[in-house]
């Protein structure tokens, strides 16, 4: 019996359409950096303050690759 | 003795049943077993149904992919979004390029692999299963045509199976890139946040379960849980194939009870030729181990882990003559991986190649400390940022040389020459490839 | 029957200008400029230039919102033109290309480019639902829009031959070649043959609307060649062909355009004196009666009020004249050709 619980949200990148505009990092540095080579690193926590939530769904907005996706993150008991 | 030999390009061994489970039967030189002789000597298989995803927690199995997931739990994943249109997906694509054991299998015990895959078709509601293939394993495929000729001829109560090849390649047997060429894309993975056991091939649920684990669920389909528990450990019971090659006597592919010191196999496979100098566990993606292990490690997947931070992977052990050089045998593996990336992630394509040039120059004993430090900067920058595990195996690999052999490492900073660039250490991975679909 | 129908008014090539022509000429050259910023902020878009202060999504923002007031610039276009009576174009006009009156293949690229514009705007909007492949092969498509609208405004626009048109039309095509250059000449080495394809691709169709540009609405008669429909140009005649201070009898001929509202534009020319054009309006709102402006190598001579029938009598500063029409008029809806003639008791110069 499987039972979800909603913990939260949490920003995550689709590496494959990832092309490293790297406009993310300058919207929403709080949880987004640059690698060495211009790539998104994303922290992997749950977002938990508002204006940090907001610069996150405006930087999806704003990536040229619809590369960013805000997760839904359940916990799954078996 | 508890490791039986069948390897394929081995010379004639004296076979050993006891302990044999796969591999019980007729040996290597009577082909691939009909399906009327296994039927005959192991039975029918029975209805599978939701009562084995419980057979299978009983019995510990853990896929034998390479990545020791219990089964039961992969299986229930997929059980619960199932509502009839489910795929089962036999992935015997092999693309580790030191294992053979899964195209020996299925080309030896066709008919056991099918059963499991018929068995998951039951439990999970499957209306298709799908056999992945590898490309360049062309006799496999014929000795399975047949056998599905065979099962179709014996009307036997199964979904119908049909063949799929892939390119022969190092990542066309990750998962999301078995369903995405399944789904008519190329072999590449793909990013989802949804699991393919609930979207898979077509959108729809899907198992994607090593050939081996299959066999393996063919048999405690039959015997249960308890008869599967009766060799190996605790935390890992069973038999499972593994592939020596290398410095070994007698290169093959040996089924082996799990729990068996590594001396054990080592000794099966007829000991070393040279002394070892260390071996590769678990392929391309596997942990280094010091010679001085070689011995005494167990075949126990927790036991490996907290122990050696080792894993058993896709089952193979190669074995390092004495003269080779681990840091060069591993430059060699990396640059492999690093040319094998599917090329869609910056982080991987990037720092792959990155870490690959800095090895080449410390491999050939020109770079420095700040190569070093460059590349295990660049091995925490590159974990867990690409669509699949590719980069992280590769890196894992590689920190796990550079920290057991960390004396030829130093000798290499110092700008020692080393001649294990001329030693043979391990068969030399192959070329580039070149197709994805 | 004279009295069934209100006379409207209508000018020659540039004449009697409603509010809503200018308007919409106005409209549409600002669109084409904020068009042209919006695909040079998309090509940049695509490189990472980023400048020492500014960060870089500044530019994906601007892109956005630029394209936004775009589609606000386009939209009041659209409008002014529907609500301008001299050109009648109607509302299935705007949708469906080609089919207008006025000018019907450079108008209908206009409409081809709103319908690509739509399609980027929609997918835009949603773009979670459509999902990244989709969102992204429709931005592609935009890319087209461009041309089209730029081949509309050069074909379609009455300003095209002014020097200061050209100067705006010339800026907007340089902005965009310079920064396609710019773009296709960085990138990959894997990606050299589609950028050398789409540069052959670039140039080509620059050669062409160029030669169709210089060869068309960049020389005399093309309104005629548009299918503007008006009356058909005659070469006009150097000096004065009633030099002298007495009065004349010309005949004239033209055009009467009728509307489903059922309001007559005349636009005649003088077909001896041919630098002589009459149009005829109906009275605007303050007004109660039509009124005829005369002009003449289309400078404005006067546009006074006249009286209603099928003689029109009017007085042109100290002139007094007479227009009178030949043939019966029907109610249909539509354009037919008319002939009259033009009596004056003195010059019109």
């Amino acid at each position: 019996m499987a039972v979800n619980d909603d913990i939260g949200r949490r920003l995550r990148v689709n590496p494959v359409l990832c092309k490293g505009y790297g406009y993310c990092a300058e919207i929403v540095p709080e949880i987004v950096s640059l690698d060495d080579w211009g790539f998104p690193a994303v922290n992997p926590g749950l977002i938990d303050d508002g204006k940090v939530l907001h610069l996150a769904e405006r930087a999806i907005a704003t990536c040229p690759r619809l590369a960013l996706v805000l997760e839904q993150v359940v916990s799954d008991h078996d | 003795m508890t490791a039986t030999e069948i390897g394929l390009g081995a010379p004639p061994a004296a076979w050993l049943p006891v302990g044999a489970r796969l591999m019980s039967g007729p040996g290597r030189g009577a082909g691939h077993e009909r399906l009327d002789d296994h039927l005959q000597r192991l039975g029918t298989r029975p209805a599978g149904g939701a009562w084995l995803v419980d057979v299978l927690k009983e019995s510990g199995l853990r896929g034998r992919g390479g990545a020791w997931f219990p089964t039961w739990r992969k299986w229930a994943g997929v059980a619960r979004h199932s509502s009839g249109h489910s795929v089962v997906v036999i992935n015997a694509s092999e693309g580790e390029p030191l294992s053979s054991k899964d195209r020996t299998l299925v080309s030896l015990r066709p008919h056991l692999v099918l059963d499991g895959a018929a068995l998951a078709a039951d439990t999970l509601g499957a209306e298709q299963i799908v056999l992945y293939l590898s490309r360049g394993v062309d006799s496999a495929r014929r000795t399975l045509l047949r056998a599905l000729d065979e099962r179709r001829r014996a009307r036997l109560a199964e979904p119908p199976i049909r063949i799929v090849m892939t390119p022969h390649r190092y990542i066309a047997g990750e998962s999301s890139a078995v369903v995405n060429r399944l789904s008519g894309g190329r072999a590449k993975p793909k990013f989802s946040l949804q699991r393919s056991a609930e979207k898979g091939v077509k959108d729809r649920p899907t198992l994607v379960q090593n050939a081996e684990t299959l066999a393996h669920v063919g048999m405690i389909g039959r015997y249960g849980g308890d008869w599967f528990r009766n060799v190996g450990t605790a935390s890992s019971p069973g038999t499972t194939l593994m592939t020596l090659c290398g410095n070994v006597q007698r290169p093959g592919v040996y089924e082996v009870d799990l729990g068996t010191r590594l001396g054990s196999v080592l000794e099966a496979a007829g000991g070393t030729v040279r002394p070892a100098a260390g071996a590769l566990l678990g392929g391309y993606f596997g942990t280094w181990l010091a010679p001085t292990l070689l011995r005494d490690v167990t075949l126990d997947v927790d036991d490996l882990r907290t122990a050696h931070g080792a894993s058993l992977g896709c089952g193979v052990l190669a074995v390092l003559p004495h003269g080779s050089c681990g840091v060069v045998e591993a430059t060699r593996i990396f640059s492999y991986l690093a040319a094998e990336t599917a090329g869609q992630c910056g982080p991987c394509v990037n720092g792959l190649a990155a870490i690959s040039e800095a090895m080449e120059r410390i491999a050939a004993s020109v770079g420095g400390p700040a190569d070093l430090d460059r590349v295990w900067r660049w091995v925490d920058m590159v974990r867990g940022r690409g669509a699949c595990r590719h980069p992280d195996g590769a890196v894992g690999m590689l920190a796990s040389a550079l920290t057991v052999f960390r004396d030829h490492l130093e000798m290499h900073l110092a700008g020692q020459p080393c001649n294990g660039r001329e030693v043979a250490g391990l068969p030399q991975p192959p070329g580039p490839g070149q197709w994805w679909r | 029957m004279m009295t069934a129908y209100l006379l409207a008014a209508a000018a020659g090539a540039a004449n009697s200008p409603s509010w809503y022509w200018y308007a919409t000429r106005g409209l549409g050259t600002s669109t084409l400029i904020v068009l042209t910023g919006t695909v040079v902020l998309g090509i940049v878009t695509a490189r990472r230039w980023v400048g020492e202060t500014t960060p870089a999504f500044v530019a994906a923002d601007m892109h956005r919102n630029l394209s936004l007031l775009g589609v606000f610039l386009l939209a009041a276009h659209i409008v002014t033109t529907l609500l301008d009576p001299y050109a009648h174009i109607g509302v299935r006009d705007v949708a469906i290309p080609f089919g207008a009156a006025y000018r019907p293949i450079w108008l209908g690229l206009g409409v081809a480019a709103t319908w690509v514009l739509i399609g980027v705007a929609a997918s835009s909007a949603l773009r979670n639902r459509v999902g990244p492949r989709v969102w992204r092969l429709i931005h592609w498509a935009a890319y087209a829009s461009w041309p089209l609208a730029v081949i509309h405004g050069v074909g379609t626009g009455s300003d095209s031959q002014a020097p200061w048109m050209i100067a705006v039309v010339t800026s907007c095509v340089a902005a965009v070649l310079f920064s396609l250059g710019l773009r296709l000449g960085q990138g990959r080495l894997a990606t050299l043959p589609i950028r050398a394809a789409a540069a052959i691709v670039v140039v080509t169709f620059i050669v062409v609307a160029g030669g169709w540009a210089f060869n068309g609405p960049y020389k005399p008669g093309w309104s005629a060649k548009a299918g503007t429909p008006q009356v058909e140009a005659a070469t006009v005649k150097p000096g004065l062909v009633h030099p002298g201070p007495g009065g004349f009898s010309d005949p004239l001929a033209g055009v009467l355009l009728r509307d489903r509202a059922g309001h007559v534009q005349i636009s005649l020319r003088d077909m001896i004196d041919t630098g002589l054009t009459i149009a005829i309006r109906s009275p605007s709102l303050n007004e109660t009666l039509p009124v005829v402006t005369i002009a003449r190598d289309d400078r404005i001579i006067c546009a006074v009020p006249t009286t209603a029938g099928t003689t029109l009598y009017a007085v042109c500063g100290v002139t007094r004249l007479t227009i009178a029409f030949f043939g019966a008029f029907s109610n249909a809806e539509g354009e037919r050709q008319i002939t009259g003639r033009l009596v004056t008791s003195g010059p019109l110069n």
